[in-house]
Order: structure tokens, then sequence, then C-alpha cells
């Protein structure tokens, strides 16, 4: 680094996302400016064989140390999930990014791997897992004259209820017929644009390189972060491949690009993120800050993903600062006798209703029950397995859900202090919203077949206490002297 | 070990025997389904009452997501109860193991290896829908069906082994590849199946409650076809542990069919509406009980709200006692006075 001259600034995260073997951060300045920076990043990978000691364990490690885009490998102890048993594993280093791939192939060639980790989660995330950075957030950095990052310190903007200030551009176009094939028909005669802060949305007309100009010349003008617009990629895509067909090189990004067959569209529209305006218009900005800031993912992946595939993403992140290496998402194991099964998996509860004309009648409603019973009662994979960890050690799932409810709930009383209509209410019920759809979905993941970590018991024994908890609460009632004429307990399949 | 049904057995030269494979296929409501289930109980008998006296291992290849296509614990258990069995004990003879997904059917093997290796009173393996997960996409063809296939004909294999290497009779059932009304009537998954298997039965529904059942392939025995008169019974499927709502729902409708509608005295019958008032009202309280059958739980419900009446009824009469006795001392006093 030497002679190096640092500068500094302080924005929002806009974007992160892999380019070479580097990672590319977007950052939104205080002052409006947007910059590309990038990050250094080793890709790695961890597999179980045998024991350091052990003479096999030893030959492989030899072996696989000396694959040509090995760089390096280390044998490290790790808690394995779901037993959280020790382990001496193998920690591999592969030289880029590039050769990750064929690296995995070779090595599952080997007879003696028994078991592969961190294999299936995106180098983005594993970049931001590592950094400990989401998306979206403040923070203040300093980078050398050729953008390399130096330091990065995150500004604990978490409380804010004004998402950042990233510039919105929507806009949508009617082909005037349905695309045959890449390029192929849907002329598109006009693109409508409405941007953030004005008024009507504004028509762009004319002959369709006129239009494609139009938008090209309004968007470099505009300078848009996020764009926004029904089914954004396919539009996005269709749009490229018909400035293609008309001879035109369309520009969407921040910096230069041509489109390719066989290449993704993402390097077209590099420095601004694609949102789709459905979910834009469910969630809101604020809404989508939440999910990236939860799940450490940039806001692209953030608004597409569905929600159990957030709780995984932060489900990783939680195991990795925990020292857990990330198993592969095939693992699942349901295992029990039909005794077990039946006496366990008692799903939710519904007191039939009497029927009739009630008045005077007023209903009682949970806050957050089945989050709180997984906090409470410490219901995680790993303190809900045959053989539970140290109990008194707050699990994975109730430490991320206790920091998402205790967010959730902050937001939640927060709308209350702000007039109904004003930016602000709107913004902390976004938040707040997109937050309680997670909360919702974190305790019916636990039990869901696709979840990587995996353990029904901790799914069954929510389902068990929350069943309790109305009982007792309708006990409580009716000792009180009043009657109950109805109580449910619904529960996610 | 009997199958369940003398027809199939016969069909069978006998029944299931320990270190074979046994293949049936047929279509929804031919009967496979509760035929799987059959054999399960089965398992659990005594040599004199047919069965292998151990324990069995069910595993599950379904996506819940895709089709209902698992366990009916409360057709098991009425099975089990049929059969003179302790039900709780039978019960816990009974290992479920499931896998949702393709990559997860893969690590069955594993797990059923693992069981059998940790108790050996495994006699027998059920595989329910073993290639259902790989075929589920009909669509797939080409490179990607191969692809599938070879890893079903790796999940049969390494099935077959442990079973064979541990003296297990192996039972799997699948739907049949194609169109059966074009008369197409091989299994589906791919040659490997059928390939690997002792015996391949074909099950067809051709009536109302009769089936009809081909033998495909036997090591002994020529292919025919027979007419199961009584059929396999229904095809009643659901997730792990049906609702409860729903077992009590189908409980009380064949109670009423069944049950209600044979009773000839009017005031048994209404005694009957009154019961299945009660169990309407406490359906929570069966829901969130800790007996396994919805007949269990109806009983136990039943019992609770005789007893409810009992102490009504207690409390009635101590009324009148006690203002009989008050009567009484009046008309003492009047007749002193």
């Amino acid at each position: 680094m030497a002679g190096a001259a640092f500068h500094r600034v302080t924005g929002w995260i806009l974007d992160v996302y892999m380019e070479g073997d580097k990672a590319a951060l977007w950052v939104k300045s205080e002052e409006g400016e947007t910059l590309q920076l990038t990050d250094g990043y080793e890709a790695d990978l961890y597999v179980g064989l045998g024991s350091r000691g052990s003479r096999g364990g030893e030959e492989l490690a030899c072996l696989i140390q000396a694959h040509p885009h090995v760089t390096r490998v280390e044998w490290e102890v790790k808690r394995i999930p779901p037993s959280m048993e020790e382990r001496e594993i193998l920690h591999v280093y592969v030289d880029s990014i590039r050769n990750y791939r064929r690296v995995l192939s070779d090595l599952k060639r080997l007879d003696g791997i028994d078991s592969y980790y961190n294999i299936d989660l995106l180098h983005v995330q594993k970049y931001l897992f590592r950094r400990g950075l989401p998306p979206t957030c403040k923070a203040e950095l300093s980078y050398t004259r050729d953008g390399g990052i130096s330091s990065l310190t995150m500004l604990g903007d978490g409380g804010e209820v004004k998402p950042p200030p990233f510039k919105i551009l929507i806009f949508d176009f009617y082909p005037i017929a349905a695309p045959r094939r890449r390029g192929g028909g849907g002329r598109i005669s006009g693109i409508s644009i409405l941007e953030e802060g004005k008024g009507d949305p504004e028509l762009l007309k004319g002959s369709e390189g006129e239009v494609v100009a139009a938008f090209q010349e309004h968007i470099q003008r505009s300078d848009p972060d996020l764009l926004v617009s029904e089914d954004v990629e396919e539009k996005v895509s269709h749009l490229l491949w018909r400035a293609r067909e008309i001879g035109f090189n369309l520009q969407l990004g921040r910096t230069p690009g041509t489109l390719k067959p066989g290449r993704p569209i993402s390097h077209l529209h590099r420095g601004r993120v694609l949102l789709d305006l459905k979910v834009f218009l469910r969630l809101g900005l604020a809404g989508i800050v939440e999910r990236c800031r939860f799940a450490y993912i940039p806001p692209g992946l953030a608004a597409k993903w569905p929600a159990g595939r957030l709780i995984d993403s932060r489900q990783c992140y939680e195991a990795l600062r925990r020292g857990m290496p990330i198993p592969r998402m095939r693992s699942f194991h349901y295992v029990k006798t039909v005794r077990e099964a039946i006496l366990s998996d008692r799903g939710g509860l519904i007191l039939s209703p009497k029927i009739g004309l009630h008045e005077n009648v007023a209903v009682l409603d949970f806050e957050s029950m089945y989050p709180h019973i997984i906090v409470k009662h410490n219901i995680s994979y790993e303190t809900m397995s045959p053989s539970p960890s140290n109990q008194s050690v707050e699990g994975l799932i109730p430490g991320l859900t206790r920091e998402t409810l205790i967010r959730r709930l902050y937001f939640k009383h927060l709308r209350e202090e702000y007039p109904r209509g004003s930016l602000e209410y709107e913004w902390c019920d976004q938040r707040q919203r997109a937050l309680k759809e997670l909360l919702v979905c974190i305790y019916g993941y636990t039990g869901c077949f696709a979840n990587r970590f995996s353990n029904i018991s901790c799914y069954e024994e929510v389902n068990r206490i929350a069943r309790e908890n109305l009982v007792k609460a309708m006990n409580i009632a009716v000792e009180e002297g009043y009657e109950v004429i109805y109580a449910l307990l619904a529960v996610s399949k | 070990m009997t199958t369940g049904d003398d027809g199939l057995d016969s069909l069978l030269g006998g029944g299931i025997e320990p270190g074979r494979f046994y293949l049936f296929y047929g279509d929804r409501g031919s009967g496979i389904d509760h035929l799987i289930h059959q054999i399960v109980v089965n398992g659990l008998l005594s040599p004199g009452g047919s069965g292998f006296k151990g324990k069995c291992v069910y595993v599950n290849c379904g996506n819940y997501r895709r089709g209902r296509m698992m366990l009916d614990t409360d057709l098991l258990c009425r099975l089990v109860k049929a059969a003179k069995l302790d039900l709780y004990e039978a019960l816990d003879r009974i290992y479920i193991v499931c896998g949702f997904s393709e990559e997860q059917e893969e690590e069955l093997p594993d797990e059923v290896e693992n069981l059998v290796r940790g108790d050996r009173d495994v006699r027998l393996v059920v595989v329910h829908n073993i290639a259902g997960l790989f075929t589920a996409d009909g669509g797939v063809y080409g490179r990607a069906r191969g692809e599938k296939i070879m890893r079903l004909q790796g999940i049969v294999y390494r099935l077959w082994r442990v079973c064979a290497e541990n003296n297990l009779a192996l039972v799997a059932s699948c739907r049949p590849a194609g169109d059966t009304a074009l008369g197409e009537v091989k299994p589906e998954g791919g040659g490997y199946l059928g390939h690997k298997a002792t015996a391949i039965i074909y099950v067809r529904r051709i009536g109302r409650r009769c089936s009809s059942a081909y033998l495909i392939k036997h090591p002994s025995l020529p292919s025919r076809g027979i007419v199961l008169k009584h059929g396999l019974g229904g095809d009643p499927l659901g997730r792990i542990t049906p609702s409860f709502r729903i077992l009590f729902q189908g409980e009380v409708d064949r109670l009423k069919r069944t049950y209600r509608d044979a009773l000839m005295d009017i005031g048994c019958r209404r005694a009957f509406d009154s019961l299945v008032e009660a169990w309407g009202r406490e359906q929570g309280a069966m829901g969130n009980s800790g007996v396994p059958t919805a007949m269990e739980a109806m009983l136990l419900t039943a019992a609770v709200d005789n007893r409810r009446i009992i102490e009504e009824l207690l409390r009635e009469i101590e009324d009148i006692r006690s203002r009989l006795d008050r009567v009484e001392e009046r008309l003492r006093e009047g007749v002193e006075g």
C-alpha cells in the first residue's frame, strides 16, 4: 500500500456483487454521488475426511493441497450441526472464483471425503457474511486511488426510520406484440417513466430507435439507483434485445457493457439495482432495506428471494459467526417411530365455535406468539437435538429471532408516534411489516424439508407450547367468568 | 409373511419371503397404498399369524407440496387393532424415514442401513412410492431424465444391497409409467427397478370394490392375473399426521353411516346424536390429546361427557333429596303441631 493515497467516503452500500475475484461495492455517498469500490475475497470451502492424525486423512489433505488451484489447506476444529459435536475438518482455499467449481468437482471424485461445507452459498453471501456487512447500511470507507477498499466501518444507522436516499425510477412499456424470441417481435412503441418526487409519469414516444435512445438519455441524466418495473428482469432483457435488434448499444448501467448471447444481463445494469414493481409496492424501499439487513444480501436478491431463502441466508450468517460450517442443502433427517411421529406432531388447535349471534365479544390476540416462544424457551436446532447443547447459551434461532423481534416491535411502536399518512409512519410500517413477514416464517421454516439445518422437533415443540398457551389463556378467561366462544391456533404447513 | 390378501399370496406362491425384493405398482385408487399399510402391519405379526414378528422400516418418498403420498396413521392404527396387536407397542415397532426431495431420497439408504445395523429386530423394509420424486417432472426428457434415472438406480441398488445383506424383505410401491388407459403397464422409474425386483405385481382397479392383480415377474412362477373380489381397501392418504379435524369428520361420517343408522332404539339414536354434539364441542381438546387415534379421543370425550351428565344428575338428585327432606320436616312439624 506504499505511496497509495487514501480517499474517504461516507455513504450507503447500494449494491454488492462479485466481479472476477473481487467484490464490487457500489456506494451512494452523503453528497449524492455514486462510486464503485472493490474489495478482496478468497474463495474457500470445508471438507470432512479422516482426522488429522489418521493416515488416510493426512494423505488426502496432502493430495488436496497438491491441486493446482488450491492455494492452501488448514485443519480446523468446528462444531458440526445438527449434533454440534466438535470435529476436525479441512479448510480448503481456492485460488479464484473461476476455478471454484472445478476444484469442487475434482474433490467429489476423491474417495474418503464424507462431507462438504460452505459450498452452496453464493460468493457474494460469503463475502458479506465474512465482512458482517448488511447491504444498504451506512458506512465510512477509505479507499485507494484504484478503488480498492482499505477500511470499512459501519456507522450504526440501525435505528433510522428514513430509508437510504436511493433514487428510484419506475418504468414500463408495452410491446406491440408479444416477443416470439429474444429480440424478435415485441417492438417497443413507447416507454412511460415515473420518477420519485415528480408528479406525472413521462411518456417517451416515437420510432423504436428514438424511444430507446430517449430512455438511455433519461437514465443517464436522472442517474437512478433503483430501476423498478413489473417483471423487471424480463422487461430489461427485452429492452436490451430489442435495442440490439435495431443496432443500438443500450447502456443502462453505470459502467459500459455490451449484450452478448449466453451471458447474463446483470453486467449491463451494473451500479443500478433492478426491483420488481409488485414487490416494491408491497414492501416499499424501507421494507426491502429491512430484508437486506436481515439476510445480509444485496437489495436485488432481497426483493426477489422468498422468506424461506432469506431465513436460510441469515441462519448461515449466524452459524458462520458462531464458528459452525454450513451443511449442504440436502440434509434432512426424519427418522422416528410411528408412535413418536403421531404424538409429537399434533399441529395447531381449534376450539369449535359456539354457533349463534354473540354480543359483547372481546378478542384476545397474542403479539408475535411463535417468535416469543422461540426466544423464551430457547428453541433451536442445536438445543432440540437428541443430545442438546448447553441450554444456557442462546441458540442460533432464538438469537436471530430475538434481534428481529425487538427490531419489529421497535418500529411497530415507533410508528404510532407519527401521524397516520406521514412518510415516517409509512416507513415504520414498511419496516415492521417486512420483519413480521420474516418472523411469521421463521417458526414454520424450522420444520421445512428444504431447511439445511432441519430439526423438525423445533417446529413440534413450538406448536406444543403454543397449544398450551392457548389453553392457559382460555382457562384464565373462564376462571374470570368469561365465556369462550372460539379459539384458534393456526400452524404453518 | 402374508400380504394380507389371500389372492395376492397365492399369486406370489405363498407371500413375502425374507431377502427378496417385491415391487407392487398401480394407480391411485387401485389400493396399492392401502396394501403398503397392510404389509407394514403384517411385518409385526408373529410367524404363527403369518408375519415376521420383527420391526419394520417404512420409507416414504414424496414431496408434500406436489402431492399427497404419505403414511395414513389412522388407517395404520385401525389395521393394527384389526390384527389384535397392542397399539402402542406396534407403533413403537415401526420406524418412519422420510425423503422429501430427490437429494434427500439419495440419503435414505444410509439412514435405513444405520437403522438396520442399530436394531437387529428389523425384518422388513417398505418403500412407499420409490420412484415418485424422480418422475414428478413428467416433462423432463433427454439427458436430464437419464441422469435422474441413474440416480434412482443408485438408490434402488443401495436399498436392495442393505436388505439382501441383512436378509430383510424389501417391499416397494410405485405408479405405472405412462397412461394406463392405453395399456402401458410398466412401472415408472425405468427398467432397472423391474430388473432388480424378485417379484413384480401390477394392481389395477376394475370395479368399485374390485381390483385385478397381475404377476409380471417371479423367479419360479409363470405370469398370470387374478381378480381380487374385495379390492385392496381405499386410498385415504394424507400428510404424516393428518389433521385431527379431517380424521374426526371421517370417523363421525363413518359412524353415522355404519353405526347410528343401524341402532334400533330411538333413544339410543338420540344418545348417539348427543355424543356427536359433545364431540363436536370438544374437538379442540381431542386434537390436543395424547391418544393416537380419532376413535380413542372420541371415546375419551364420550366418557367425559357421560361423567358430566352423571355429575349433573347427582347434583339434581341431591337437590331433590334436600328439598324432600325439608318437606318431610315441615310435614312432621305439622303433624306434631
